[in-house]
């Protein structure tokens, strides 16, 4: 362990600026829940090593050793980091001077499967003998008297502080053709003696905390507060003491991630230009508060006070006495380059009183979201990513719980969140189904996977929406399985009739059942999933949407037995395929389905369907008495495909559903008395002359409503997250998101508790964000 | 006599990828400048590499909408033999129906840039229609 020397602030609290962290299982009480090691054999390729007490490389020619190393970070959940030093504890050394290269490993693997051949399970390597990448982190030198060996893996760290997943390391000789193995053994985290095991030293800046940006007249305010440094007793220092801080500001955009001061660089004077930002504050330590206005900001043209009716978005970087700053540096490989991704940000447009907009937070993903955040309301917000990562933030902060957990493959869906006290499992869990064909369960208080699971060893299903969960806690009697059920749908696009449903035991992830659709009889053929599937609770039943190969030849609603997978009812609506999924009214007397549509010919208007759920008989006759029978449909007038899901609002009837299309919000009433829908009404938001959306095309996302405010909230291809009256459908209010690109503003999901609603964003923005309602 | 004369060294020739996209459907993979989005199912990207040195190599797949923003971003580890010829043939699948793509008709010039190890990179560009 390093020696570190601490400086105490005179007449102040003692503040971290550069702080240095050693991370070693076992010492100052880390557990290391989420870390791993193994090491692979080349001549035992199928021989896992995950509970050796030791790790080992070796050259020899076709009977190469390697190690693989994965630290947890949860530790430091978001830093910008300055150095990184990987050692392992020598056991045994090679009788000849070697070197040793450490490496990033770029695919997912899993410490009790890995082999030489497979990374987890069944599941091979691109390349046996590790995914790895080509360009070396670092090399090492290991003697016969060495004793540890280290690697300076600053780049590899900095890299995963900036959004790429962290697989770890592998760890290699660079020569392996020898004909005289040559081995060395390191000690593994399972070492009896925790001063053995792997260590990551890193030295690091972390981010202000609970920043906010309030925007007043003319004005805005900025408030943060100093992170706590890691204490002694977790193994954190200080080097050097925070100096204070550094804002940068954009107007209309975020300052982009490649905006960032330099290292070793004294602070860029006020009004100076940093990358598509410009200084508007530079701060001592007692700085907690800047507000940019005429009196304080005296830059000239677009980087002066900011204006009404403008959008300034803010980074915030703290520094320390020797000018460091809380940001990765520049030369990062691409397409994860730019230093800043997860700097801290804000954004806010002021105007009068009563018509300023602000997020309450907002952070970089550096990934393409469209899919609606999951929650644990309240407290915690998980977020899949097309980086294979879920993203753990606090709720009031928006700040990162723990480093993103980093999976195998992208993440589509909406992730469940289940609090530990209705899950079967007993832990506060989220269930993630993503493109690797894995479905995992991840301790959402921890980010540790509780389990994963590739139902059937395919390589081609690849999970397209989110997983949905029965809890055996809120099931009847009828529901005699033994644990919670998670049921996901796959996405093979190689058939249009053998895709799968799956439901899985929810406390191990083993296959409770599955259900493969066939060619014959037509009835049986299940095409893509790309929607969740929704739980009925009240008629025991799974209900599903997919595609119909386009048609109406085969089925595109699914009602399946959660006890055995037995399909119940299958029926094909509007001809066509089903993107969105199905809702059900509180008492699960009426099932709401929208269909996809087409606005160019042949042209096909998605349709609201109101279908009895109830009933046994698997009969597809239309008839209302029958399940599956369509009681009534709505046609809204040729906007395309419903989005995301119908939402329905009240819990007796006439139900009250909200959905969107292409262009436009609807809100239709369903008497289940006369079996008739009525229109409400229909607002359009986007109509010509269209406003600047994202690749030029304006659209929808699915909609939320907060029944406590009256409003109803869906997400724009014009940067905007929209607020309509539900009673009148009236646009209240549109707060900016993200209009300079502008941003394609994914499905939202409603915290009632907190009274707020979350959106993420794709391609040209990339962040998520936090606002309160009513706006 | 003067010194024996040198042979030129043998020059080496950098990684080179040929890119084919085309929609992968049950029935075949139709290749194409432009797909519809109403038939667009799995757009399937498949590289050629040649003159590939031995080792192992990740091969990194940029998909870029028609606003230029980054949309994914794929990864895929190879290994090359020391005996081999150095080529390989490479899929990544991108999902179309029934994704973000359909859902918010992201209609345009979309754009695919495949790199291998960082080191090199080719572009394929493919318009995707209403």
């Amino acid at each position: 362990m390093l020696a570190a020397t601490l400086v105490l602030l005179t007449g102040a609290c003692s503040l971290g600026a550069r702080e240095q962290v050693v991370i070693q299982k076992g010492t100052s009480g880390n557990t290391q829940l989420r870390a791993a090691d193994s090491w692979i054999d080349g001549a035992n390729t199928g021989t896992n090593h995950g509970a050796a007490t030791t790790l080992q490389v070796q050259s020899l020619i076709g009977q190469a050793q390697r190690t693989l190393v994965m630290f947890d970070l949860s530790i430091l959940p978001n830093a910008g980091i300055k150095s990184a030093t990987l050692t392992l504890k020598v056991v045994s050394p090679p009788l000849l001077a070697r070197t040793y290269s450490a490496n990033l490993v770029t695919s997912f693997w899993n410490e009790p499967d890995v082999t030489w051949i497979h990374r987890v399970a069944t599941t091979p390597w691109g390349a046996v003998g590790g995914d790895f990448d080509g360009t070396v982190a670092s090399n090492a030198n290991v003697t016969l008297l060495g004793t540890t060996v280290s690697w300076n893996v600053t780049k590899s760290l900095q890299t995963w502080y900036n959004g790429t997943p962290n697989y770890g390391f592998l760890i290699k000789d660079n020569t392996e053709t020898d004909l005289v193995a040559t081995t060395t053994k390191f000690s593994s985290k399972e070492d009896a003696t925790a001063a053995n095991r792997p260590t990551l030293t890193l030295t690091f800046l972390q981010n202000v905390v609970n920043l906010t940006a309030t925007p007043g007249n003319n004005a805005i305010t900025l408030n943060w507060a100093y992170p706590t440094p890691i204490p002694a007793a977790q193994g954190g220092s200080i080097l050097e003491n925070y100096a204070g801080v550094v804002i940068l500001r954009r107007t209309t955009a975020p300052v982009d991630k490649a905006s960032f001061p330099a290292d070793g660089v004294a602070p860029p004077a006020l009004c100076a230009t940093v990358g598509t930002g410009e200084v508007v504050f530079v701060g001592t330590l007692a700085n907690t508060s800047f507000t940019d206005n005429s009196a304080n900001n005296l830059c000239a043209g677009a980087g002066g006070a900011p204006a009404n009716g403008t959008m300034y978005f803010y980074k915030v970087f703290t520094r320390d006495t020797a000018n460091h700053y809380s940001s990765n540096p520049a030369g990062l490989p691409a397409p994860r380059d730019g230093g800043s991704v997860f700097s801290a940000e804000a954004g806010a447009l002021p105007n009068p009183p009563g018509t300023t907009q602000a997020p309450l937070w907002l952070i970089g993903t550096h990934s393409s979201v469209q899919a609606a955040p999951g929650i644990e309301p309240g407290s915690q917000i998980d977020i899949g990513t097309d980086t294979n990562q879920l993203f753990a933030l606090d709720a009031t902060t928006g700040q990162h719980l723990y480093p993103p957990v980093s999976l195998g493959g992208i993440i589509s869906g909406r992730p469940p969140v289940i609090d530990a006290t209705s899950a079967s499992i007993g832990k506060q869990v989220a269930y993630v189904a993503a493109q690797d064909n894995y479905v995992y369960a991840i301790d959402t208080t921890t980010g540790a996977i509780l389990w994963l699971s590739n139902p059937n060893g395919s390589t081609t299903n690849l999970f397209q929406g989110g997983a949905a969960v029965q809890l055996k806690a809120f099931s009847g009697a009828a529901y005699t399985l033994a644990n919670d059920l998670v049921v996901v749908g796959t996405r093979n696009g190689g058939t249009t009739n053998a895709n799968s449903i799956i439901g899985l035991d929810g406390n191990t992830g083993t296959v409770v059942w599955t259900y493969t659709g066939t060619a014959v009889p037509s009835t049986s053929a299940l095409d893509i999933i790309s929607s969740t599937p929704t739980i009925d609770y009240v008629n025991n039943s799974i209900w599903l949407t997919s595609h119909a190969n386009g048609g109406a030849g085969q089925p595109n609603l699914w009602r399946i037995n959660p006890l055995n997978g037995a399909v119940l009812f299958s029926g094909n609506f509007n001809g066509i395929d089903i993107d969105s999924s199905p809702t059900l009214t509180p008492n699960a007397d009426v099932l709401f389905v929208g269909t996809n549509g087409t606005t160019t010919a042949p042209v096909v208007d998605g349709r609201l369907y109101a279908i009895n759920p109830k009933a046994s008989s698997v009969v597809p006759v239309v008839s209302p008495a029958v399940q599956g029978a369509v009681v009534a449909f709505y046609d809204d007038g040729n906007d395309g495909s419903v989005e995301g899901f119908p939402f329905v609002t009240n819990a007796a009837p006439p139900y009250t559903v909200i959905y969107t299309t292409n262009t436009q919000v609807h809100a239709v009433s369903f008497d289940p008395t006369t079996n008739t829908f009525t229109k409400l009404w229909t607002r359009t938001i986007f109509a010509a002359p269209f406003p600047t959306c994202d690749a030029g095309v304006c659209s929808l996302s699915a909609p939320v409503v907060a029944t406590s405010v009256n409003m109803v909230y869906t997400g724009g291809s014009d940067g905007f997250l929209y607020e309509l009256n539900l009673s009148t459908g009236v646009v209240v209010k549109k707060e900016v998101v993200d209009t300079h690109y502008p941003a394609v503003v994914g499905d939202p999901s409603l915290d009632e508790v907190k009274q707020r609603v979350y959106v993420s964003t794709t391609t040209n923005d990339q962040r998520s964000y936090g606002f309160a309602i009513p706006f | 006599m003067g010194p024996a004369p040198q042979m030129p060294a043998p020059q080496v020739q950098p990684a080179q990828a040929s890119v084919t996209l085309c929609n992968r459907t049950p029935s075949g993979c139709a290749t194409g400048a432009s797909f519809s989005l109403g038939t667009l199912r799995d757009l399937a990207i498949d590289v050629a590499w040649s003159n590939v040195p031995a080792g192992t190599h990740t091969q990194i797949t940029e998909i870029l909408e028609p606003s230029g923003g980054l949309f994914e971003v794929k990864s895929q580890a190879f290994g090359i033999d020391a005996n081999s010829n150095g080529t390989i043939q490479t899929e990544e699948i991108l999902p179309v129906s029934g994704t973000m793509i359909t859902q918010r008709r992201v209609t345009g010039a979309w754009t695919v840039r495949v790199s291998l190890d960082t080191t090199m990179s080719v572009m394929q560009t493919l318009q995707v229609d209403p």
